[in-house]
This record gives C-alpha cells, sequence and structure tokens, in this order.
C-alpha cells in the first residue's frame, strides 16, 4: 500500500460511529471491531475518494502532528484492515 | 399442532411423522402454550433418508449462513434445510439427519432469532440469571428479582456461572431473548441450553434486565467498564443469525447501542467462585 492508493469500506462491512468510536462490523466473517477517535476519523475519510496520503494530511493538520510520521502511521493502520478485510483499495 | 411460545412469540409446529411430533412436545413442553400462534412451521422428518444419508454429523452451535430469496430466508445445512417466510408468517424444515430434534432445535433458533429481529427484540448468547433481591429467598425472585446476563463465546463460563448461582433462577446458559418494554428491556427464557447442562431445559424464567456482564476469566474479580461502542460491539458480537445478515446490521447496530444505553454493560473479571456476585446490584 502506499500514500497514491485509496481506501474504501468493504461491502460486507457495516458501520457506526459511537460516541467518536467507529464499530465495525463484518457480516461474512462476524467479526466486530471498534476504532479510536483517530481511527474512527481515518475510517471515515476511507470513502473512496481520499487516497491514503490525503487522509494523512488532514489528520496531521488537525492534530498538529508531523506528517511523515502521520503518513506511516495511516499505512500501517490502513494496510491491517485490508488484510482484515475490511478495507479495500480503491481501482 | 403443538405452539411455542417464546417470550410472547408463539409459534405452531406441524411435525411429522408422529415420533417427531411427540419428541418436540416432551422437549419443549415448558414453553408450551394453547393459544393460537402467530407464525406457522411445517416439519418433515425423512427417516430413510437418515438411514442412507451420509455420516455427516453437525455439531450443535455450528451457524450455517442464511441465503435471502425474495421474502425468504433459506437454511441448507448437511443434514437439514428449510424455507423461512417472514411475510407469510410462515416456515418448512426437511430434516434428513439422525438427530432430527437436534437439528430442528437449530432451526427453531434462527427462526427466534428473525422472529425478535423483527419486532425489535434480540436474541443473545448470554446466560441470563433472574436473582432475587438481596437477603431475600430464591422463590421471592419472580417477584422482586432482577436478570442479569452474562456473554462471551463458548468457553468464557456462562455455563460455569450458572452453576455459581444456586440462589438464582437461570433462564438459559446460551441463548436468551430480549423485549424491549416501557422504559427498560425484559429478558425471558429459552429452552436452547448447552449439551451438557440439557438436565435443565426445563427451567424457565424471565424478568427486568439490570446488568449485561462480558465474562472474562481472571484471577481477580472486578468490574471493567466498557464505553458505548464497546459495550456495543459486545452486544452486536453475541446476536447470531441476525449479525450475518447486511441488510439487517445498520438496524441491529442501532438496536444494540440504544440497549447498551439503557442497560449497564461492563466486563466482569471472574474466578471460579461466587464472588462476583458481591459485586452486582440486587
Amino acid at each position: 500500500m502506499n500514500l497514491n492508493d485509496i481506501p474504501v469500506h468493504a461491502e460486507e462491512v457495516v458501520s457506526r460511529v459511537i460516541d467518536g468510536e467507529a464499530v465495525l462490523v463484518h457480516s461474512g466473517q462476524r467479526t466486530v471491531r471498534v476504532l479510536n477517535p483517530v481511527g474512527a476519523h481515518l475510517w471515515e475519510l476511507a470513502d473512496g475518494h481520499h487516497t491514503a496520503g490525503a487522509a494523512a494530511e488532514i489528520i496531521a493538520a488537525e492534530y498538529g502532528v508531523d506528517l511523515a510520521q502521520v503518513n506511516s502511521d495511516v499505512l500501517a493502520f490502513y494496510s491491517d484492515l485490508v488484510e482484515r478485510c475490511v478495507l479495500s483499495i480503491s481501482a | 399442532m403443538t405452539t411455542l411460545d417464546l417470550a410472547g412469540w408463539r409459534v405452531g409446529f406441524a411435525c411429522h411423522p408422529a415420533s417427531v411430533a411427540a419428541a418436540f412436545t416432551e422437549r419443549y413442553r415448558s414453553f408450551l402454550t394453547d393459544a393460537s400462534p402467530h407464525f406457522g412451521a411445517t416439519v418433515f422428518w425423512d427417516a430413510d433418508a437418515a438411514t442412507r444419508g451420509p455420516h455427516t454429523e453437525w455439531s450443535a452451535g455450528t451457524e450455517v449462513p442464511l441465503q435471502v430469496s425474495g421474502n425468504s430466508y433459506l437454511l441448507d445445512a448437511p443434514s437439514y434445510c428449510g424455507r423461512i417466510d417472514m411475510v407469510r408468517a410462515e416456515a418448512t424444515f426437511s430434516l434428513r439427519g439422525r438427530a432430527p430434534l437436534a437439528d430442528l432445535e437449530y432451526c427453531v433458533r434462527t427462526l427466534y432469532a428473525l422472529l425478535a429481529d423483527r419486532d425489535g427484540g434480540l436474541l443473545m448468547h448470554a446466560a441470563g440469571l433472574l436473582a432475587p433481591a438481596r437477603n431475600h429467598p430464591r422463590s421471592t425472585a419472580h417477584r422482586n428479582g432482577h436478570v442479569h446476563l452474562f456473554v462471551g463465546n463458548s468457553g468464557s463460563g456462562k455455563s460455569t456461572v450458572v452453576g455459581l448461582s444456586p440462589h438464582a433462577l437461570a433462564l438459559n446458559d446460551d441463548l436468551v431473548l430480549l423485549r424491549h418494554q416501557g422504559e427498560g428491556w425484559m429478558a425471558y427464557g429459552t429452552p436452547f441450553w448447552n449439551a451438557e447442562t440439557a438436565g435443565r431445559s426445563g427451567e424457565t424464567a424471565s424478568g427486568p434486565l439490570t446488568g449485561i456482564y462480558r465474562l472474562v476469566q481472571d484471577h481477580d474479580v472486578f468490574l471493567e467498564r466498557c464505553g458505548p461502542a464497546a459495550a456495543a460491539a459486545e452486544l452486536i458480537a453475541n446476536c447470531p443469525v441476525v449479525n450475518g445478515d447486511p441488510a439487517r446490521l445498520p438496524e441491529l447496530i442501532a438496536r444494540c447501542s440504544r440497549l447498551a444505553n439503557a442497560v449497564p454493560v461492563q466486563r466482569l473479571h471472574f474466578r471460579k467462585d461466587s464472588e462476583f456476585w458481591g459485586l452486582l446490584p440486587r
């Protein structure tokens, strides 16, 4: 995965943000995950329009942290969700 | 026809042949009613197919994905198949295994999960205990008791908790039905006991739901608060059948979130003794 990739929610996943955290339910796996507020924001940015790099820029600006570090964290976060089949990369 | 009444949802079962009907009546005798059913189910057992069929055993608790076809849900497992039509309020189950009652029980559980979901309720993987008010005897639980639900995966200790609670009436050690009533939720017993506790299958109870506890086996005994999202997630993960249907998930998530707002959801760290009862409100 790289910063130009565009992540998008997997079709089998239904999600809802509750009190700032995101609940993700994968109907095929019957798994349920909870993302913390930063993860929930990144989840909402995985909308099929934002690249991973664009999402990292938004997070870096919002939290006032170093972009290089955020780039690395965002790629690791999205890659993990892709491995778990709750995110896919938009073609 | 034999009518089963679980949490007020009444389903009439016409079972064929008569041997299956008799076994059904015996198995569910504590939950039968003479009132007219809201839903009809026809059950056929092909004993010949069971004799010549493969020796496939479908272990209790194994969940078969539901297929959706129009207004119907289709079940298809090695030893049974069925169709549940929620609009026409009717179902047909065909059994072809050597243990027709065990197969039928899976069908009944699936049907009740869908009925509960349709009417805003929940079938939840949980042990339920109706505890009498503190310093009151067990016999008063029906009048003054409150229900505590203990959720968790297989092996988390649900049956253990029931065994450690002789002062309380057991709703079930595996599956409990919930209905929203007034400002709160009511919990109802079911006949769907774990195999190792099937001897208690005649027990039943119901009462207002007071607390929900995710079981965590530990050396120490304490309660740990769940945040709103984690609480909803714990509940969703323990709603069989419905949590595998993408079309029903948005409402399931919303419903579990409402339940978690109405009833405290906490992680209960416990060990194999009854000390945890000292932490629960009664």
